[in-house]
């Protein structure tokens, strides 16, 4: 199941603004080439001021940051490319669960609201059956129970699904 | 200390994320970050915010990143 990260990094001052794009853009096309992720946010912050002078001695640098989705196992070699490229000095990736669970939440509130119309048909047909017997009634009761029973596993079956 | 907190005046009865449902606190948002830091830096503790355990967790996260991609200092003199 392909997972939402965000990344942040930081590009040298060292570099003209043309090569800072361009960096910026290598890794967009990164992600999406080797991660085999897709970009759902791509945000430029341009030069900024550090909160403290870093190692190597600057203080300020380019920021960007790049919401993706991609498959965990492929997140550590978008890690090891930052490793490797000395005018990226500092990174930081990690998950966004809470989106995760917001757009589960969401799904699982669709898939309910297509399965309410049913659930109002069966209590009709009950308002409907109470002016036959008394004992149909109970029967059509019953079989309105059961109808609930077999929405509630549908429910937990796309749940299954989704997974 | 009632009195203490009044002269600090940090004193918040309930948990401030906690009234809007808060479910994640951005690193980036630095402004709001502020708020929970002192003047040297360092994270104000919840016993002084009010926060609620889960969400002092949640800035504490979020400060803790923010520091490392120097949005906000480790210290100040």
């Amino acid at each position: 199941m392909k997972r939402i990260y965000e990344t942040m990094f930081i590009v040298s001052p060292k570099l003209d603004e043309e090569e800072r794009n361009a960096m910026a853009e290598k890794v967009r096309d990164y992600i999406v080439e080797r991660v085999g992720g897709t970009i759902e946010k791509f945000d430029r912050w341009g030069i900024r001021k550090l909160a403290y002078r870093v190692a190597k001695g600057f203080s300020e640098g380019d920021y960007t940051v790049i919401q993706f989705r991609a498959d965990p196992e492929m997140v550590d070699i978008l890690e090891r490319f930052y490793g490797i490229t000395p005018d990226v000095f500092r990174w930081q990736t990690f998950r966004r669960e809470d989106l995760e669970k917001a757009e589960k939440r969401a799904s699982l509130k669709a898939a309910e609201t297509v399965e309410e119309p049913e659930s109002v048909e069966t209590v009709e047909s009950v308002e409907a059956a109470e002016s036959v017997e008394a004992s149909t009634e109970s029967v059509v009761e019953d079989i309105a129970d059961e109808a609930v029973g077999a929405e509630t596993e549908t429910v937990e079956e796309v749940k299954k699904t989704e997974e | 200390m009632v009195r203490d907190n009044r002269r600090r005046g940090r004193s918040r009865r309930k948990c401030r994320f906690c009234g809007t449902k808060t479910t994640y606190i951005d690193y980036k948002n630095i402004s709001l970050l502020r708020d929970y830091v002192t003047e040297k830096g360092k994270i104000i503790p919840k016993r002084i915010t009010g926060n609620c355990a889960k969400h002092q967790r949640m800035v504490k996260e979020a400060i803790q990143r923010a520091r490392f991609m120097a949005l906000l200092p480790y210290t100040k003199e």
